[in-house]
């Protein structure tokens, strides 16, 4: 009996969250699963449909808009929000004084909630009386109408975006301090000037730090709702995946179709995600080995920050909880390096 | 030892969170499971989103019933936000109040899908319910498949706010409740214009901002958008005539700040602030008090053309299905649809419209036409897929005029296409 407890009593310890894993993530899942195949008002039963809410998705020309709009912002937004995070981490990350002052006020825009950060975009972006085009005026262009010019909503939500990109700037400016002094100064003994030293020491350094970064972004950017739902935008522009989606669910009540969507949703996400993951062994480096996939040589090198020696067999993917089986071997104090 | 002090420590805190999880608890399932309790009452909810000075208001009303009743007690269930998403999550969980209020355009979604029930049987031969002495337009829109679902306790016209001191400054003639909208449209055209010479419109005949609805225009030009039997009539002659007028004051007499200009600084701010000389707002209102001595007020109805009508904003007190005594619970909505009538303007009643200038004395000035506006005011067709249709003739139909990126014609026709494909005709 004792020794029957003693197998369990793990398993005992972590129950109140396998419970709650079970009911509310996993009963909810499989459920969204069934609620996507039917045609449901939320009041009463489900009525299966089969495949009918997929097949009208890709029939419906606001659902086609808001992908369109989605995926132009994401593409526009991600690259920029990164090369702007990585630009003011760049910055930053001098010893002057004062220098935490700065960082401090970067930073702000991720400590802001998000619903007053978009109700002071509306007013920014004001084509009468908005800050922008008061500074356009001064130079003496009048600035184009905002939020109310289909063809200027998106570059509004993709300003906006980059305005936040010193939340992003954390991860590069922790990323950049890890970059051991050594490197820069072995370069520069061999004559590098900043940009060799940027393109060959800082970016490879960075580059684990770039691609979660990346991930993330994709996740964010498909996932898109708070400042969209709030201003909004002409022509249906401002109207992103997530803001239709909730449109259908608690304004038409069409649930079943708004699971459906929040389905395809799941698997674009995921498809990118997984591109990205696969593609990661041709740019993301990480500390510890240089990896030349052809030859599936490896060498150590520098001293690895992941301390293990394992670690090197791992690839981007599995460090990241693709494969899981690999990770059991690593202890958390390694992991977290 | 201090190890073990802290330990205990952090005991106490975990057992005292338990004790108030499980007394918040049994709270909640008590309250949740006496129906009929003190004194042989039946318990009632009644879901509102009155909140802040309302709910004090409405609670004042409440008290006053319960005293009053010998077979109800009525609990007040207050959600002053998000009202419908709420209010849908309970009914979908069985758990709506028993009686709530429903604006106009939810009233035949929630009696086709059975949330609501028919009032019909509860209300026949109650003294204190006259049908007949409720304006139609109000009545109407709580009717689904001939059987009435709610009873009215609000009906507010659409009518047309004037600030008397811009019109007088500009030497323009004030509204009449006679005008047309070519009247209209010649004032407004006036009173729009530079004031400071800067070489940008700063004063502005009117606001139109996606307010007020198209209907505004399509109904009294004689026009529909969906007639009664469901039908999508917004693409013929009467109703493009209508959108004609709105996209000349829109895009040819430029009378009206822009879309974003409105929005941005909100049309009754522009209104308030004196930057604007036409307003189109609800009967109810209170310009006169926001406003105070800045400049004088005036309201007539809204212009017409082939035929005089307004829209009005219209809501209902409905019960759920699932109220355990419908009986009561129906006596129950109609002496608090009645008592609303003591309160807020405008009564959907033509015997309560007496009472408009007790409720609000700052009506006093305008209290005919009110009465006037009242008779000719009336809701929308309402279709199940009411907040669907409303998108798709914002999203067709009014924001590409506002935009002025398509003409009244082609506007008329997509929304048409449009409306019908959500209807399935």
């Amino acid at each position: 009996m004792k020794k029957l407890l003693k197998k369990y009593e793990g398993l005992l310890f972590i129950s109140p969250w396998i419970l709650g894993f079970f009911i509310f993530t996993l009963f909810p899942i499989s459920f969204a699963f069934y609620i996507g195949f039917t045609d449901w008002n939320s009041f009463t039963a489900p009525k299966f449909i089969g495949l009918d809410n997929y097949i009208n998705l890709f029939k419906d020309p606001n659902f086609l808009n808001s992908l369109k709009v989605t995926a132009l912002y994401a593409i526009f937004a991600i690259p920029l929000g990164i090369i702007s995070s990585l630009t003011i981490a760049a910055i930053v990350n001098v010893k002057v004084k004062g220098i935490y002052l700065f960082r401090t006020a970067l930073y702000l825009p991720a400590v802001v909630s998000g619903v007053s950060i978009a109700l002071l975009w509306r007013w920014i972006l004001d084509p009468d009386y908005g800050l922008i085009n008061l500074l356009l005026s001064y130079i003496g262009i009048s600035g184009p109408n905002w939020l109310g010019d289909p063809s200027w909503v998106l570059p509004s939500y993709v300003m906006m975006a980059i305005w936040g990109a010193g939340g992003g700037m954390l991860t590069y400016l922790a990323g950049l301090q890890d970059i051991p002094r050594s490197l820069y100064e072995s370069a520069e003994i061999d004559g590098a000037n900043w940009w060799h030293k940027f393109r060959h020491i800082t970016l490879p350094m960075l580059s684990p730090v770039i691609f979660y970064n990346l991930v993330m972004g994709i996740i964010g950017s498909f996932r898109k709702f708070n400042d969209a739902y709030i201003i909004g935008g002409a022509e249906n522009q401002g109207k992103f995946y997530m803001v239709y989606l909730y449109e259908n669910a608690f304004n038409f009540y069409k649930m079943g179709y708004a699971t459906a969507m929040a389905w395809v949703l799941f698997v674009i996400i995921l498809l990118l995600t997984l591109l990205v993951f696969k593609t990661s062994p041709l740019w993301v480096y990480y500390a510890g080995e240089i990896q030349s996939s052809k030859s599936k040589k490896k060498k150590t090198f520098e001293k690895n920050v992941f301390k293990g020696y394992e670690i090197n067999r791992l690839k981007g993917a599995e460090i990241n909880g693709l494969k899981g089986s690999e990770m059991n071997r690593l202890k958390g104090t390694e992991i977290n390096g | 030892m201090k190890k073990n002090f802290l330990k205990k420590l952090a005991a106490g805190f975990l057992t005292s969170i338990l004790l108030v999880g499980t007394i918040g608890c049994s709270n909640a399932s008590d309250s949740a499971n006496s129906n009929s309790s003190k004194n042989g009452k039946v318990e009632l909810k009644i879901g509102t989103w009155a909140g802040a000075q309302e709910l004090k208001e409405f609670q004042a009303i409440v008290d006053k019933l319960n005293k009053e009743s010998k077979d109800y007690h009525l609990t007040i269930q207050s959600i002053p936000a998000d009202y419908y998403k709420k209010i849908q999550t309970m009914a979908a969980a069985k758990q709506a109040p028993d009686l709530f209020w429903l604006s106009q355009e939810y009233i035949p979604m929630y009696a086709e899908l059975g949330v609501i029930a028919p009032l019909d049987d509860y209300i026949k031969g109650n003294p204190k319910v006259n049908l007949n002495d409720y304006f139609e337009g109000p009545l109407q829109v709580g009717k689904v498949n001939g059987k009435l679902y709610g009873l009215p306790w609000i009906n507010q016209p659409v009518m047309l706010y004037y600030n008397k001191t811009l019109f007088e400054k500009s030497g323009v003639e004030l509204p009449k409740p006679d005008w047309t909208w070519e009247d209209f449209e010649k004032a407004a055209k006036a009173l729009t214009k530079d004031t400071n010479h800067d070489g940008k419109v700063d004063q502005f005949g009117t606001v139109i901002d996606g307010w007020p609805p198209i209907a505004t225009w399509v109904w009294t030009y004689g026009g529909e958008i969906i007639d009664k039997n469901g039908k999508v009539r917004i693409d013929e002659p009467e109703a493009i005539e209508g959108i004609k007028m709105l996209n000349k004051l829109i895009n040819v007499d430029k009378v009206t700040p822009t879309k974003t200009q409105a929005q941005n600084t909100g049309g009754p701010e522009m209104f308030k602030t004196g930057k604007v000389a036409m307003f189109f707002g609800g009967a109810g209102d209170d310009f006169e008090k926001q406003v105070g001595n800045a400049f004088e007020i005036g309201m007539t109805k809204v212009p017409h053309a082939k035929t005089e009508a307004t829209f009005s904003w219209i809501a209902h007190t409905v019960m759920s299905n699932n109220t355990k005594n419908k009986k009561v619970a129906a006596e129950a909505l109609v002496d608090l649809t009645n008592a609303i009538h003591d309160w807020k303007i405008l009564p959907p009643t033509k015997s309560d419209l007496e009472k408009v200038e007790k409720i609000r004395p700052d009506k006093k000035y305008a209290v005919d036409i009110i009465k006037e506006s009242a008779k000719m005011a009336r809701g929308f067709n309402n279709q199940k897929q009411q907040n669907e249709l409303d998108n798709a003739i914002w999203q067709e139909l009014y924001e590409p005029i506002l935009l002025g990126k398509k003409s009244p014609e082609k506007a008329a026709k997509d929304a048409a296409e449009a409306l019908r494909k959500i209807l399935g005709q």
